[in-house]
């Protein structure tokens, strides 16, 4: 049909499906930032545009529903390239992240304020209440709207920046604007989707409806003979070469045990065939034209069903080292499938598939059985957690392009160079014939860290010769995406009257799922990111993970650590209370502190010997102390309502900053021809700030104007290698090698200035803004750059520059919470949630903090809502937003605090340690605390839904 | 995926292509139509009733008449809509989606979890339909197919209350109910005790409300006990049977023990 409509001022007209979604309408009219973030079932909020100047969602209407009406999408906000108020606002308040719905954001403040001259906090919750956002924890939303609504009363209004860091340094430390926060804000195209051509391919995947099942037989003609069909892929035309998914440094600790498509199918939504069609609607009917016969297998769920007697194997196929291989390996493998896919491990792990054992590693210093003989109190518990979503907003998505013999993938992704190499290998290139362009993320959180489509598309598009676009659907994010380990954790402490630990043991089941990604690392990371926040001399742990039917597991922020200090801080406050000593003394009198030698690291290397590592700083003395005070602590909070029963309670969290000896970060700084610089990154941006990060080292080193440096990461061909954005590495790593970088063309600019200024150059020096200075006189960057680049320079000033280290800068942090559980319903509200965190110099502060308030909020998520269904056969019964349970503006605590703690780290770039990752720790065990001190019931075990808790407390 | 779209440009035209096409379906706002259209099947036939249909909400006398095509925050947003329709309204927590959904949509989807059906009954509230003015309860017993004009409240019950609740801010809900009492002349009680989430529609508790009117529920316990009794729910992914059945009971005897406070 012929739709009329007015889009942003102007009469357009447009033939098009009725049926078809406005937003792909909108899409078609060359509006890209209106997007799809739940296949529209109205939760997300990406799709938001003003409709008759009313808020309302683009995909849960059909094209023909906006024929003769008027519509804004955020274009009609910005004048020329002249932001709105709001958005101005919402780049000074530090909301805009990821950026993926920062315009739909703009528009629902934008009504708000429109509506509302001076709106409460209720009226912004009301504003935003569809608007999901995993990445700001929504708290710095409010500050938008209260810059916002100053601005529209007086232009000239500028807020006060988020604290000032970093002594004298004129950027780092200090607030400054996110460097691609502006084209964010205004829906410029930045994602993989905005990339994608007219010509492009649709792929799209049959996935299992079984958990556990063979392949008997496939049968593809119908899809092959559809019109439009351009290829069907199984089994039998994919390559079947071993790999693993992890996105980890080679060789990787994870076993490689998949191949692109397979015969035999390891959990509900395993690749079945993919089907490449010239749209996406014939690629659908294609898969669904796909005959497929199964036998099934037996499911196996956790822990218990792996390790029963005569359980069925996940991975029965043969067993196979590169390096390392154990000595009874043909024993092993005596009975194993031939047929089937082998597990390949590339150094020992402790695996076992012939007994669903992924991983297993075990140690400990001291002498635990004496530590627990000499304690006066021994507390013995079990805790678990269950299995998490990432949910990005971005969907997984990528657009691979042939272009003569190379392959261009444009990837949502963490680890640009970690995917090169993993789809070379699947395609049997060497990696200088593939190109990896990460485009602006629009939220990953781990499970962007594995590479979950962007092979099998490669391959679809090295075969086919054409472009292919692949973007998972938000059911396929729940089934086949990579998602966070449920846990069991048994935590035995023993301790003297006093108040001393004498013995702590921890042993780690994890369920690892279909595939071995991250198996080792996440709950071996578990165990180094919790035991040695506390001093005790005898300490052991062990950690075995388990191949089940659930859907993969892999990385999530905080990697093992938010579920296994959950589980022991839990036990701490336990034993305090059995000690009867104060939960705050408790932690006082045992936890780390700064010099002290954490000898427990040595039996922690991540798959390698690990070290005793040294604490050479520590803000937790700082954050306890103000933390408590904050939240008054020694009070005891009256409620006015019988039912209503209020609590507080405290955690620690510790994380790391990288992996020394493991990680490797390079940049590339270059001199432009006026003097202004370009940095080639390879470090990859989430929408955290790190290449705002960058741009500062960079220009505080250089003392130059942070507008004159540009910053282009995570593109292959451009930058030099990083081993990407996992395990807080990113201003640690990424950041530092791009002050080492900087540092590095000082020095050849001071030498190259000395040459002009004919005097030696430890007599000039680099001075604000762009200059180099010295007796003999000055020359601005500007000649010297017009110097070097002539015919009779000395060639462009560039400096490449690497990051390692064999140093740990541990960030700490310490978390405090109020709750008021209602004992009659169960529901339990967070009256006050205070966050306290150092990560060394808080290089860019305002985004700090939205770090904290983010990994926060989706702590609080996981602990109290988030919830994977699963039925007995192991398929999954919730897979939308909604009913999975992300947290909304709706359940932010009622007063939120993230507050950052400087300490000057020795070894991080300007002192900086990580932020984002350390902030998921901390959650699920305040509250547990917190509502224990509320009500009395223990919550050993996530969620702590309404209905856990009216269990606990005997009510059901 | 939907093939046809009429636009009807009002009532009798929107009845008489829905009798030419009897397999259309009427599209309001959309947003239960067009919810998830790439994994459940959205009809193929549409009839678009936005402009057929009236929105303006007004007062007649002591009736209050809302038109089928307003919006649910065009109901929040009325100073002339009783304040538990207005919450009950505003229990969705979305503003974009109540920006989009209509009134007349929310009755038409008859959804078990409706959050407007329980307090449209609960104020006694009648449907205009081509086939004359009819209870929310009767409607949605012929199976909700006739075209939905306005909605009637007539006088407001002596005290009403709303209630909801749901693991989080915008989690599907595992309460939706609504309670009124109403005086009558000879000083006689008249309850209503209505509740979603725990069948497959709307229910009203009439053993319940027989008890209240007799006065033979006067405590809270036996007022739990008696809403215990009466539903039957499913355990599926909101919760256990022991679980829907007790929070059922807990907040829907507090909201009976509110309307007697405020009543007394
Ligand atoms: C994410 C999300 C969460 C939601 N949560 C809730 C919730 O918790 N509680 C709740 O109550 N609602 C909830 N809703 C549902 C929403 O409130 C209803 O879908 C809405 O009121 C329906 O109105 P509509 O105009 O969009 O209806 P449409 O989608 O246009 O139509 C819905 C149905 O009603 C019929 N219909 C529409 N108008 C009429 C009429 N005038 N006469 C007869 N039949 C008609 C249609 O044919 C169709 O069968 C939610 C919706 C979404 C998308
Ligand atoms: S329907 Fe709004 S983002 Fe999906």
């Amino acid at each position: 049909m012929i739709i009329n409509l007015i889009l942003d001022g102007r009469e357009r007209t447009i033939e098009a499906r009725c049926g078809l979604s406005a937003q792909n309408l909108l899409k078609q009219l060359g509006v890209n930032s209106v997007r799809n973030s739940d296949d529209g079932f109205g939760f997300a909020g990406s799709d938001t545009i003003l409709l008759d100047g009313k808020i309302v969602g683009a995909n849960l209407m059909i094209a023909a529903q906006l024929d003769g009406r008027e519509v804004k999408t955020v274009n009609s906000l910005r004048k020329g390239r002249a932001l709105s108020t709001v958005q101005e606002a919402m780049i000074e308040a530090c909301c805009v992240q990821s950026g993926y719905n920062a315009p739909a954001a703009a528009l629902m403040i934008h009504d708000l304020i429109e509506r509302i001259d001076s709106p409460s906090r209720a009226d912004v919750q009301d504003a935003l209440s569809g608007l999901f956002n995993r990445a700001t924890g929504y708290e710095q939303f409010f500050e938008a709207v209260r810059i916002a609504v100053a601005k529209k009363k007086n232009q000239a209004y500028s807020p006060a920046k988020t604290g000032s860091f970093g002594g004298t340094s004129r950027y780092v430390g200090k607030s400054y604007r996110k460097i691609d926060a502006t084209k964010l804000v205004a829906g410029e195209r930045a994602f993989v989707e905005d990339r994608v051509e007219e010509d492009a391919c649709i792929l799209k995947v049959l996935r299992s409806p079984h958990a556990h099942a063979n392949i008997k037989s496939i049968d593809t003609s119908a899809a092959e003979a559809l019109p439009g069909v351009v290829a069907v892929f199984t089994h039998k035309n994919v390559p079947h070469k071993p790999y693993g998914q992890a996105g980890q440094g080679f060789p990787e600790p994870s076993p490689y045990d998949r191949v692109l498509l397979d015969t035999k199918i390891r959990h509900h939504g395993d690749r079945v065939a993919a089907v490449l069609a010239e749209d996406e609607e014939t690629a659908i009917r294609g898969c669904e034209l796909i005959k497929v016969e199964y036998e099934l297998l037996p499911v196996i769920m956790d822990w218990d069903d792996a390790k029963a007697e005569g359980a069925a194997l996940v991975h029965d196929g043969p067993i196979i080292y590169v390096n390392g291989a154990p000595e009874n390996l043909k024993e092993l493998n005596r009975e194993a499938n031939p047929k089937e896919t082998p597990v390949v491990y590339q150094f020992p792990i402790g695996g076992n598939p012939r007994k669903n054992i992924s991983s297993y590693v075990e140690g400990g210093i001291g002498d635990v059985e004496k530590g627990f003989e000499e304690a006066d109190v021994i507390l013995d518990k079990t805790y678990q957690t269950t299995q998490i979503q990432c949910t990005p907003l971005e969907l997984h998505t990528t657009y691979v392009k042939p272009e003569g013999d190379r392959l261009t993938i444009h990837a949502s992704t963490q680890v640009p160079y970690h995917l090169r190499r993993i789809v070379a290998g699947q395609l049997g290139v060497s990696e200088n014939k593939i190109r990896v362009i990460k485009e602006r993320v629009g939220g990953g959180y781990g499970s962007k860290q594995d590479i979950l489509l962007d092979e099998l598309a490669a391959w679809a598009a090295h075969t086919s010769a054409r472009p292919v676009f692949h973007q998972y659907t938000r059911r396929e994010e729940f089934i086949s995406s990579s998602t966070r380990k449920p846990m069991r954790v048994r935590v035995k402490l023993g301790a003297t009257r006093e108040g001393k630990f004498t013995a702590m043991q921890m042993d780690v089941e994890s369920n690892q799922g279909a595939y071995g990604a991250h198996t080792l690392t996440v709950p071996m990371n578990g165990v180094s990111k919790s035991l040695p926040l506390f001093l005790c001399d005898n300490a052991c742990f062990t950690v075995t993970s388990y191949y089940s039917n659930i859907p993969p597991t892999g990385a999530y922020q905080g990697y093992g650590a938010p579920k296994v200090n959950y589980a022991l801080q839990v036990a701490v406050k336990e034993l305090a209370e059995k000690l009867n000593i104060e939960h705050y003394e408790f932690v006082e009198k045992n936890r780390v502190r700064k010099g002290e030698v954490l000898e427990i690291l040595r039996c922690l290397g991540e798959g390698r010997e690990g070290k005793p590592e040294s604490v050479d700083s520590c803000g937790l003395d700082e954050a306890l102390a103000r933390g408590s005070k904050l939240i008054n602590w020694n009070k005891k909070e009256k409620s006015t309502h019988p039912d209503i029963k209020i609590g507080k309670g405290l955690c620690i969290i510790q994380q790391g900053s990288g992996l020394p000896g493991i990680d490797q970060a390079n940049c590339t700084v270059k001199m432009l021809g006026d003097g202004s610089f370009v940095v080639q990154s390879g470090g990859a941006d989430l929408g955290s700030g790190l290449d705002t990060v960058s741009a500062k080292m960079v220009a505080e080193v250089l003392k130059t104007d942070i507008d004159s440096v540009a910053v282009q990461s995570g593109d292959t061909d451009a930058a030099p290698f990083d081993t990407g954005a996992y395990a807080s590495s990113g201003t640690y790593f990424s950041g530092g090698a791009a002050r080492n970088a900087a540092q590095l063309l000082s020095r050849m600019i001071l030498k190259e200035a000395a040459v002009i200024l004919k005097t030696s150059p430890n007599k000039l020096q680099l001075e604000f803004p762009g200059k180099v200075v010295g007796e003999a006189g000055e020359v601005s960057y500007a000649q010297l750059a017009w110097q070097t680049q002539g015919g009779e320079g000395s060639g462009q000033l560039v400096a490449t520059a690497s990051f390692t280290t064999k140093k740990s800068s541990f960030p700490y942090g310490a978390h405090f919470a109020q709750v008021a559980v209602n004992t009659l319903t169960g529901r339990v509200r967070i009256q006050k949630y205070y966050a306290l965190q150092d990560c060394g110099t808080p290089i860019n502060p305002g985004y700090a903090k939205g770090q904290i308030y983010g990994g926060v909020l989706k702590s609080i998520g996981h602990a109290m809502y988030e919830e994977l269904l699963l039925d007995e056969d192991g398929c999954c019964l919730n897979t939308d937003l909604r009913s999975y349970g992300v947290p909304m503006i709706g359940d932010v605590p009622d007063d939120f605090k993230a507050e950052l703690v400087e300490v000057n780290d020795p070894y991080g770039p300007f002192g900086a340690k990580s932020i984002a990752e350390i902030s998921v720790n901390g959650a699920a065990p305040t509250l547990a605390n917190a509502i224990h001190d509320a009500c009395g019931i223990w919550l050993r075990k996530w969620p702590f839904s309404p209905e856990n808790v009216l269990r606990a407390l005997g009510k059901i | 995926m939907i093939q046809n779209y009429y636009r009807a440009s009002d009532a009798a035209d929107a009845i008489a292509l829905k009798k030419a096409h009897s397999q259309a379906v009427f599209l309001a706002g959309g947003t239960q139509i067009n919810r998830g259209a790439p994994y459940g099947k959205t009809p193929e036939i549409v009839i678009d009733i936005h402009d057929a249909l009236s929105k303006t909400i007004v007062k007649e006398g002591v009736e209050i008449i809302i038109g089928a095509m307003a919006t649910l925050q065009e109901v929040v947003d009325s100073e002339l809509i009783p304040s538990a329709l207005k919450e009950a309204a505003a229990f969705i927590p979305t503003r974009s989606i109540r920006n989009q959904a209509s009134i007349g949509g929310n009755i038409g989807a008859a959804c078990p979890d409706s959050y407007i059906i329980p307090t449209l009954i609960a104020l006694s509230a009648t449907l205009g339909t081509a086939y004359g003015r009819m209870q929310v309860e009767e409607y949605l017993e012929q199976g909700n197919k006739e075209l939905i004009y306005d909605i009637c409240l007539p006088e407001q019950p002596d005290s009403i209350v709303a209630v909801k609740e749901s693991r989080s801010h915008i989690a599907p809900p595992v309460v939706s109910a609504a309670v009124s009492l109403r005086r009558n002349d000879n000083k006689s009680l008249r309850a209503c005790v209505t509740l979603g989430c725990v069948a497959s529609r709307t229910l009203r508790l009439r053993e319940v409300e027989q008890g209240l009117e007799s006065g033979t529920l006067k405590f809270r316990e036996d007022m739990e006990k008696a809403i215990g009794a009466s539903i039957k729910p499913k355990s599926d992914i909101l919760g256990s049977v022991g679980y829907k059945t007790y929070i059922n009971s807990v907040v829907v005897a507090d909201a009976i023990v509110r309307c007697l406070e405020e009543l007394s």
